[in-house]
C-alpha cells in the first residue's frame, strides 16, 4: 500500500468508517505484534517469572491499538507521511515504547488510564523522536551487516555462539573446539570491534566505508 | 561468563537483531513461504527459549481483529446524531436560510433508513448445506452452484431498493462472483451464483453483502480473512464465511 493510500485509509478509519478501521487493523496488527514479540524476548528477564508470553503478547497488543485511538486518537493523529516515516514504523516505535514503558513499571497489569492517555508516549516522544529511533535501528542494521562481512568464519561462528545463540561458556567451547581463554578473547576482539564498526558509521554513515584493517581474523 | 554482561550490551542487541530476522515478521503476519514456515516450527523444537518465541510471534488471527475493533469503537464516543441539532437550528432561521434548511432537512428525510443487521441463515453448495453459524470451513470445488441466504434481525424498509453481491478473497487475490439476488417482502436475500470453474483450490474467504442498491461497497475494500462478526454501515452489512476449495474430483 503506498503513502497515498495509507494516509486516506487513515483518515477513513478515524471519520468512523468500520470498513476502513477493519482494515487498518488487520495491516497494523502483525506490526505491532512482531515489535511487541521483538521487545518483549530481549528483555525476557525483566517480565515476572511464569508469565504466558502469548497472553502478554495479546494484551499489549490490544492496549496499543487502544492507546493509539484513544483521547480522539491523538497518538495515531500525530503520524505524518511527509516526515517520512512510514505508518508500520511509526506504529512499530510507538508499540516498542509502550512494551519498555510497560516492563519498566513492573505492573502485572495496567490500569484504564495508563492505557488511554498515551502520555508516556508523549513524554519519550520528546526525548527523540520517532524518526531519530528508526535511524538508529537502521544503523544497527547496517551495523550487524559490516560485522559480519568482515569477521572470518571462526569469528562469525563465536558471535553466533555467544550472541545469536546466546550460548553458555561451556557449550560455546563445545560447539567451537576452543578453550575458555580462546573463547574469551574472542568476545574481547568481537567487543572492541563491534565498537569501532559503530563509531565508524556514526562519525561518517555516508561516505565510503574503507576497507577493514586489523579486523579480527 | 564471568565478565560484567552490561559490557556486551552491543554485541547482544546485534544477537537479538540477528536472531529474529524478517521471517518472524511474515510469521506474524502469515506470510512465510511453506519452506519458511517448516524451518521455523522445527527451529520452535529445539529449545523452551525458541518455542516461546514461536508462540510470540504466531498470528493473532481474525477473532483477536474483530475484537480490537469492536474495542475501539466501544472507546471511541460517538457524537450526537448532527440530525437533531440541524432541527433545532432550522426553527431560528428565516428566509433563503431557513429554505435551504428545510431542503436540506427534507433530503436527509428522505434518505432509505439504515439497515438492520444481517446473518447468514443458510448456505448451500456443492453436495452439502450449512445452517446457521460454523465454525469449520465450507468445503466445495470449482465450478460448484452454491446457494446463500441472508436474514435480517429486524423488519427492513425500503426492501425494493436492496441489492447483494458475493466475493471471495484470498490474500492479495480477489474473485467477484456473478450471482441472482431475489428479496422478500421482509428482506430476507437469497443469492444463487456459482464457483469460477478455475478457482484454485486452497482456503478462501467468501464474503456476501446485502446492502441498498447503488451503495454497496468495491470488494476490494473488504479484508481477505473471515470476521466473526459481520460489517456494517449505513446501507450495507458484509458477511463472510471461510471457505475450502478442494479440486475438481476426476
Amino acid at each position: 500500500m503506498g503513502a497515498e493510500d495509507t494516509v486516506g485509509l487513515v483518515g477513513e478509519a478515524l471519520a468512523g468508517d468500520q470498513l476502513a478501521l477493519t482494515r487498518l487493523v488487520a495491516i497494523l496488527t502483525p506490526v505491532v505484534q512482531a515489535r511487541v514479540a521483538r521487545t518483549l524476548l530481549a528483555r525476557r528477564p525483566w517480565l515476572a517469572g511464569g508469565r504466558d508470553i502469548r497472553q502478554e503478547v495479546e494484551d499489549l497488543t490490544q492496549e496499543i491499538f487502544l492507546a493509539l485511538f484513544s483521547r480522539s486518537a491523538h497518538v495515531l493523529r500525530s503520524w505524518q507521511a511527509e516526515r517520512g516515516l512510514s505508518l508500520e514504523n511509526f506504529v512499530g516505535l510507538v508499540s516498542e515504547r509502550h512494551v519498555v514503558s510497560f516492563l519498566r513499571s513492573g505492573k502485572r497489569t495496567r490500569s484504564k488510564e495508563d492505557l488511554a492517555t498515551g502520555e508516556e508516549l508523549e513524554a519519550t516522544a520528546a526525548e527523540s523522536g520517532p524518526e531519530e529511533e528508526a535511524a538508529s535501528r537502521e544503523q544497527l542494521q547496517l551495523l550487524l551487516e559490516r560485522l559480519r562481512q568482515s569477521l572470518s568464519p571462526l569469528g562469525r561462528q563465536v558471535f553466533e555462539l555467544l550472541f545469536v545463540q546466546e550460548l553458555s561458556l561451556p557449550e560455546a567451547m563445545a560447539a567451537s573446539g576452543l578453550s575458555a581463554d580462546a573463547v574469551y578473547a574472542w568476545r574481547s576482539r568481537l567487543r572492541r570491534h563491534a565498537r569501532e564498526l559503530l563509531a565508524e558509521l556514526s562519525s561518517s554513515s555516508s561516505a565510503p566505508r574503507k576497507p577493514e584493517e586489523g579486523a579480527p581474523g | 561468563m564471568s565478565e560484567d554482561p552490561n559490557e556486551d550490551v552491543l554485541l547482544r542487541k546485534l544477537g537479538h537483531l540477528a536472531r529474529f530476522d524478517d521471517r518472524w515478521d511474515r510469521l506474524a503476519a502469515g506470510t512465510l513461504s511453506e519452506e519458511e514456515a517448516a524451518e521455523l516450527r522445527a527451529l520452535a523444537e529445539t529449545s523452551a527459549e525458541a518455542r516461546e518465541a514461536y508462540e510470540a510471534f504466531r498470528p493473532l488471527g481474525a477473532e483477536f481483529h474483530d475484537a480490537v475493533v469492536r474495542k475501539i469503537q466501544e472507546s471511541v464516543v460517538t457524537p450526537p446524531a448532527k440530525l437533531l441539532r440541524f432541527r433545532r437550528r432550522v426553527l431560528r432561521l428565516a428566509g433563503w436560510g431557513a429554505v435551504a434548511a428545510a431542503a436540506a432537512a427534507l433530503v436527509v428525510l428522505l434518505r432509505p433508513p439504515t439497515l438492520p443487521g444481517y446473518s447468514l441463515a443458510e448456505i448451500s453448495g456443492g453436495s452439502r448445506a450449512t445452517r446457521g453459524e460454523t465454525t469449520e470451513p465450507v468445503v466445495w470445488a470449482p465450478g460448484d452452484r452454491f446457494q446463500a441466504t441472508l436474514r435480517p434481525q429486524t423488519e427492513v424498509k425500503q426492501t425494493e431498493s436492496l441489492d447483494a453481491q458475493a466475493s471471495l478473497h484470498r490474500g492479495h487475490e480477489l474473485r467477484r462472483l456473478r450471482v441472482r439476488t431475489q428479496v422478500d417482502e421482509r428482506g430476507a436475500v437469497r443469492l444463487d451464483g456459482s464457483l469460477d470453474r478455475d478457482l484454485p483450490p486452497g482456503d478462501w474467504t467468501l464474503w456476501v453483502v446485502v446492502g441498498r442498491r447503488g451503495a454497496l461497497p468495491d470488494p476490494a475494500g473488504l479484508p481477505s480473512t473471515a470476521s466473526a462478526a459481520p460489517l456494517r454501515a449505513r446501507n450495507w452489512v458484509a458477511v463472510s464465511l471461510a471457505l475450502r476449495i478442494h479440486p475438481e474430483p476426476p
